[in-house]
């Protein structure tokens, strides 16, 4: 009893499966036109579409097979980059046209469709993928490893033909492209060393002949210079010193030619004279220290003045003796011949001689003296000079010598490049001629036509059922009659109504068959005798049975 | 089918002179006499034909095989017509459908066939849709002395009635289609005609087939002659719309029930 009452709960679902089934069972024919007008649709439009075959060669990013560490390739953008850079070089209009006419692309199209359409035409038919791997830790980073050029055409050998040509394109272009580029960095820098060696050329020039103009007044002569300036001021006291000993003696000459001119012998009085005049000033050193111990009237200091005067006086009288002597014997000697007199004469002259020769050295020597100094005083400004040449060389050579290696680097970078020892693409696969079509994807058309064929089925028997007002169960009427009718009788099924849905019942039974039958007669008059079919069978059942063994 | 081999045994013993003629060709007798009153009937003024059982089922017409299991549909509509109708003392009843092809015919004859085999009543059912008359055709009844002949004046009233050979099942049949037949239904003949087929036998159930409610106005004229009306509601036919329409025409009138025909659910009753 509870199972029944569960029961008739079920029935006053929402759902109601009778319903859905009597639906079914009514609608089969409102399903079955869409659902078959579809399919048939579906089937004509994969049988309409011409099959494209794809032939995809694999190119591979090989990475520099030398250690960047060792040398660091001129070429450093993402290989990504540079294969897109490589895409839009090859897929130029020209490029694809010559591919378009060389294979014969487009066909009959080829005349009839403006260029612009084959292009994009064509460029629609090339296909490239990346291949690219993660590198861990870096979130944003992928190498691209390789990458697959494909073709896809109704033609498998054109496909094939267009992608090892559209390859051959793709890989010499790469080689042109590293090639050029490290060349051009090569000369792009040789240039610029060139550049560079000419202005430290010129201020090599600049400073040698700065050094020429100003020779004398060279900082690394400083020493020299000073050095001469001091034998210079040196040589210039020496003739000084010379010129006052010659004056010296020429005074002394002079009283001897006095004396001699006077008549007496000068070597006499000479000493005299001398040996009072130094007991006078013996004496007044005497009395000057005494002066500073004593007093005025100190008797010793008294006696010493008088000593002094004393001695002043004879010398005063031995003067005047001397004087009238000289006189005498000047008078006689003018009247005789005197030799010493003579003598004397020449020794005076000859000494005035070397006083003027002595006088015109010591103006040399000034010249001298001053010229070196003006030298001296010019050096440090010659220094400044000099060291902003220095300065500028100097960082000329600095540059120069950067980018000297760096040429060095290019060149052997552009080395690098040449002999394909840097990252290069190689032809992992080539493009083959495809066996199976790519396009149309029959199973997935199949696929998707049924699901909208079978949906577009259902959802007309929903919307038939919909708009269907007519009464379908007791429930239904129930409902509008706010009370259950008073029976409800099926529908009685009359006996040839029985015979005509058995025939239908045996007819859908025996349909498979007749089907099988029809197609097996088909297979035998039309593609192979059964016979042949069951003899291969059985061979090839045997073959299999023996390899199972 | 045993039972009504014995009727029609019974029929020949009672009327020597009726010869045996096959189905379709049926015999006629001018001198029956029905005695209801009595448990053996003897009709001595209609006309008795036999029916083809084979035909009957062709036509759907089930309750005299009581082995069918369909019957028993018409069995609970029987009773619970009968109770209602005692319960207001009710004789007649119309039977209409809001269109065509809902089995109104089927389920009149299935019904009265039921009422007159099970019960103590006699059945009269008379064919009233007079634009398409199939009662007769149903039951495979010979195409002379019909109602329009009566309505004609070509013959009499009781030369109109015929005995399928079943006991106390009486059917007014009509075979060709009659025009004016709203003016017929209403003519004072055709009242006299209901109020006398009425009031005639006291235990007597008059099951008047009439057209489509909402086809014509046939019905809508008529049904004021009748005390009850029985609607017929065809699964997968009849739209919502019909229905409510119907009730409201029916308003003014006894409704006795609503019978849901052609239900392809499986019934409770199919089980026992």
């Amino acid at each position: 009893m509870s199972q029944n009452y569960v029961f008739q709960e079920e029935e006053t679902s929402p759902i109601d499966f009778g319903r859905i089934l009597g639906a079914a069972k009514r609608r089969y024919v409102f399903f079955l036109i869409p659902f078959l007008t579809i399919l048939v649709v579906c089937i004509g439009v994969i049988l309409f579409l011409k099959p494209v075959y794809e032939s995809t060669g694999t190119i591979l990013v090989e990475t520099q097979q030398i250690p960047s560490d060792l040398i660091q390739s001129s070429i450093t953008s993402d290989a990504n980059q540079r294969i897109t850079i490589i895409k839009q070089r090859v897929m130029t209009r020209g490029n694809l046209l010559q591919i378009i006419d060389k294979f014969d692309v487009f066909g009959a199209d080829r005349q009839r469709l403006p260029v612009s359409e084959l292009i994009e035409r064509m460029q629609e038919q090339i296909n490239i993928n990346v291949i690219t791997s993660e590198v861990s830790g870096n979130r944003r980073g992928s190498t691209t490893i390789a990458f697959q050029l494909s073709f896809d055409h109704e033609n498998p050998k054109i496909a094939a033909n267009v992608a090892n040509e559209l390859i051959t394109l793709f890989l010499s272009e790469n080689v042109k492209t590293r090639t050029a580029r490290a060349t051009e960095t090569t000369a792009f820098l040789n240039s610029e060393t060139q550049k560079l060696r000419d202005a430290l050329t010129k201020t090599e020039n600049d400073i040698v002949a700065y050094k020429q103009k100003y020779r004398d007044a060279l900082p690394e002569h400083l020493d020299l210079r000073l050095r001469m300036l001091e034998r210079s001021e040196t040589d210039l006291r020496e003739y000084i010193r010379e010129i006052r000993a010659l004056e010296e003696e020429k005074r002394y000459l002079q009283i001897e030619l006095t004396a001699a001119k006077t008549g007496r012998t000068g070597s006499g009085g000479e000493i005299v004279q001398s040996e009072l005049q130094e007991n006078i000033e013996t004496l007044k050193k005497e009395l000057l220290d005494a002066s500073t111990r004593l007093t005025e009237s100190h008797p010793n200091i008294k006696a010493l003045k008088k000593r002094i005067v004393a001695l002043e006086q004879q010398q005063l009288e031995e003067d005047k003796n001397a004087a009238r002597l000289a006189a005498s014997e000047g008078s006689a000697a003018g009247s005789t011949y005197n030799p010493l007199l003579e003598k004397l004469e020449i020794r005076i002259e000859s000494i005035d001689g070397k006083i003027s020769e002595g006088r015109r050295q010591i103006e040399k020597a000034k010249r001298k003296v001053a010229e070196i100094e003006a030298i001296i005083i010019e050096i440090p400004q010659v220094e400044r000079g000099l060291s902003v040449l220095n300065r500028t060389y100097g960082d000329i050579l600095e540059k120069f010598n950067v980018l000297e290696s760096k040429q060095a680097q290019a060149q052997l970078s552009q080395n690098l490049e040449e002999d394909k020892k840097a990252e290069r693409f190689i032809l992992l696969e080539p493009p083959i001629v495809p066996t199976e079509p790519v396009r149309p994807d029959r199973l997935k058309i199949m696929g998707i036509g049924s699901f909208l064929a079978f949906a577009a089925g259902a959802g007309f028997v929903v919307l038939i059922e919909l708009l269907d007002q007519r009464i379908r169960s007791a429930s239904e009427l129930e409902a509008i009659l706010k009370h259950p009718p008073i029976v409800s009788i099926p529908y009685i099924v009359t006996p040839t109504e029985m015979g005509k849905r058995r025939t239908k019942l045996v007819l859908y039974i025996l349909a498979p068959f007749m089907f099988v039958i029809v197609a097996l007669v088909a297979v035998h008059f039309l593609y192979q005798p059964l016979d042949t079919l069951f003899y291969k069978a059985w061979v090839a059942l045997d073959k299999l049975r023996i390899s199972l063994l | 089918m045993e039972r009504i081999k014995e009727a029609i045994a019974k029929a020949k013993e009672q009327n020597p002179d009726i010869e045996r003629i096959p189905s379709k060709s049926p015999t006629t007798s001018k001198t029956a006499t029905i005695v209801p009153e009595s448990g053996d009937i003897k009709y001595q003024q209609t006309r008795v034909v036999d029916l083809d059982m084979k035909h009957l089922e062709e036509s759907r017409i089930i309750t005299l095989d009581s082995e069918d299991p369909n019957s028993i549909s018409f069995d609970i509509l029987r009773t619970q017509v009968l109770a209602k109708m005692e319960a207001n003392n009710w004789r007649t009843l119309a039977i209409t459908s809001p269109t065509p092809e809902c089995g109104k015919t089927v389920v009149s004859i299935n019904l009265a066939l039921s009422i007159a085999k099970q019960t103590d009543y006699t059945a009269l059912l008379a064919d009233f849709d007079l634009r398409r008359p199939r009662v007769g055709v149903y039951l495979g009844l010979p195409d002379n002395n019909t109602l329009s002949d009566y309505l004609d004046e070509k013959i009499e009233f009781n030369d109109a009635l015929v005995n399928p050979g079943i006991p106390r099942f009486v059917v007014l049949q009509n075979h060709d289609a009659i025009r004016k037949s709203t003016e017929i239904l209403t003519s004072p003949k055709v009242k006299s005609l209901v109020m006398d087929l009425r009031d005639r036998y006291e235990k007597r159930i008059c099951i008047f087939d009439l057209p489509p409610l909402l086809s014509t106005d046939d019905s809508i004229a008529f049904i004021p002659q009748v005390d009850c009306i029985l609607l017929v509601v065809a699964s997968g036919e009849t739209k919502k719309s019909d229905v409510t329409e119907c009730r409201r025409q029916l308003q003014a009138h006894n409704l006795l029930g609503v019978v849901f025909n052609k239900s392809d659910e499986k019934s409770a009753g199919y089980y026992y």
